[in-house]
């Protein structure tokens, strides 16, 4: 059976839960969700904090509700790289999933926000106990490969306007907002560009209209055309976490070869 | 350490740099002028504009301009391309 996570109420939470913003969880049936909420608590994250140290047992994972997690890998330099952010579409602790204890990542809040929380322990239960929790996962699993794997190629080819662009609109998506708090140096570690390029381009984007730059935020103020400067990498990417959040349609059983 | 600031001009506008870099001296801040130079010719930065006559310009905290560094300068520094014509009239092949 699944414990009790750390201040979880349930009955608490239930009462007075405000609405789920996080897509893996919206997309679980109501009574996988119930078992779900029963072990998760509500966590504020403040930039900056660290969620998982490299090569240390998770011991928490975080279903993102708002703000950004940045994925950190190491270089061998000294310097950590943002390798690429979970926002509300996704879970901050993959290896749990997969039933690894740590990775080679450091998790870091990028943009402050909020999360549910939940131990690596119940969230392997849970993936064990629930059918429809542990489909979700891999799915998500999936999603995460693919964009893994399509911005490696994109950062082989693709010019730094198309990865601008293309960053930008992934990181709208995952904060659900056109305001994105992200300082150039966040998006020049991303993009494995010197500052003052992301600087430079980012200005060329606000002289066509495409977003406008304030104090400590970047506005998308044209997402259609900043779509245009993309490459095709953001349409990828973005279909692999849409469809890995539809449930998918029931298998046809195969045909015993006995039966 | 002082911030400096790595404001980028291409001759007609300039790209301000709101975030600054802690380095130690000036020396530094010039050899972190020369790395911006180059990634905006790698990175193919305003791909369809020439960059002869973007520059780097070095400003402290109050906007007073410590250095202007031309973002081409590091591809022939003069020394070097003198240096390679030697090489190549007096036969000694520098490569394979």
């Amino acid at each position: 059976m699944v414990a009790p996570d750390e201040r979880g109420q349930a009955g608490h939470l239930q009462m007075t839960q405000p609405p789920i913003r996080n897509r893996l969880l919206q997309g679980l049936p109501a009574e996988d969700l119930a078992c779900c909420l029963e072990l998760l608590t509500r966590v504020t994250l403040k930039p900056r904090q660290v969620l998982h140290l490299r090569s240390m047992p998770i011991e928490y994972c975080y279903f993102m509700e708002e703000g950004l997690v940045a994925v950190m890998a190491d270089l061998g330099d000294g310097k950590d790289v943002e390798a690429w952010l979970i926002g509300s579409e996704g879970l901050v602790g993959l290896p749990t999933v997969l039933g690894g204890i740590a990775s080679p990542f450091r998790r870091v809040v990028a943009v402050g926000g909020i999360a549910w929380k939940i131990s690596a322990l119940n969230l392997s239960r849970l993936i064990d106990e629930r059918q429809a929790v542990g489909d979700a996962m891999l799915r998500y699993v999936h999603a995460v490969t693919v964009q893994s794997a399509q911005s490696g190629a994109c950062a082989k080819r693709h010019s730094l306007d198309q990865r601008l662009a293309c960053w930008l609109l992934a990181a709208g998506n995952r904060l659900e907002s056109r305001r994105l708090p992200l300082t150039h140096a966040l998006l020049s570690r991303l993009i494995g560009a010197r500052r003052s390029s992301v600087t430079v381009t980012l200005g060329r984007f606000e002289a066509t209209g495409a977003v406008e730059q304030r104090r400590g935020e970047i506005v998308i103020l044209d997402e259609p055309l900043l779509e245009t400067i993309a490459c095709n990498c953001y349409g990828i990417i973005k279909s692999a976490y849409e469809t890995s959040l539809r449930a998918p349609a029931p298998r046809v059983p195969a045909v015993e070869p006995d039966a | 350490m002082p911030d400096y600031f790595f404001h980028v001009s291409d001759g007609r506008r300039l790209y301000r740099d709101d975030e600054a870099v802690d380095l130690p001296d000036i020396g530094a801040a010039q050899i972190y002028a020369r790395q911006d130079a180059r990634d905006l010719v790698c990175q193919k930065v305003g791909d369809d504009v020439a960059l002869a006559g973007w520059r780097i310009l070095v400003c402290d905290p109050n906007g007073r301009e410590l250095l202007s560094v031309p973002v081409l300068e590091w591809i022939e520094p003069p020394s070097v391309a003198s240096k390679s014509g030697r090489d190549v009239k007096s036969g000694n092949p520098t490569g394979s």
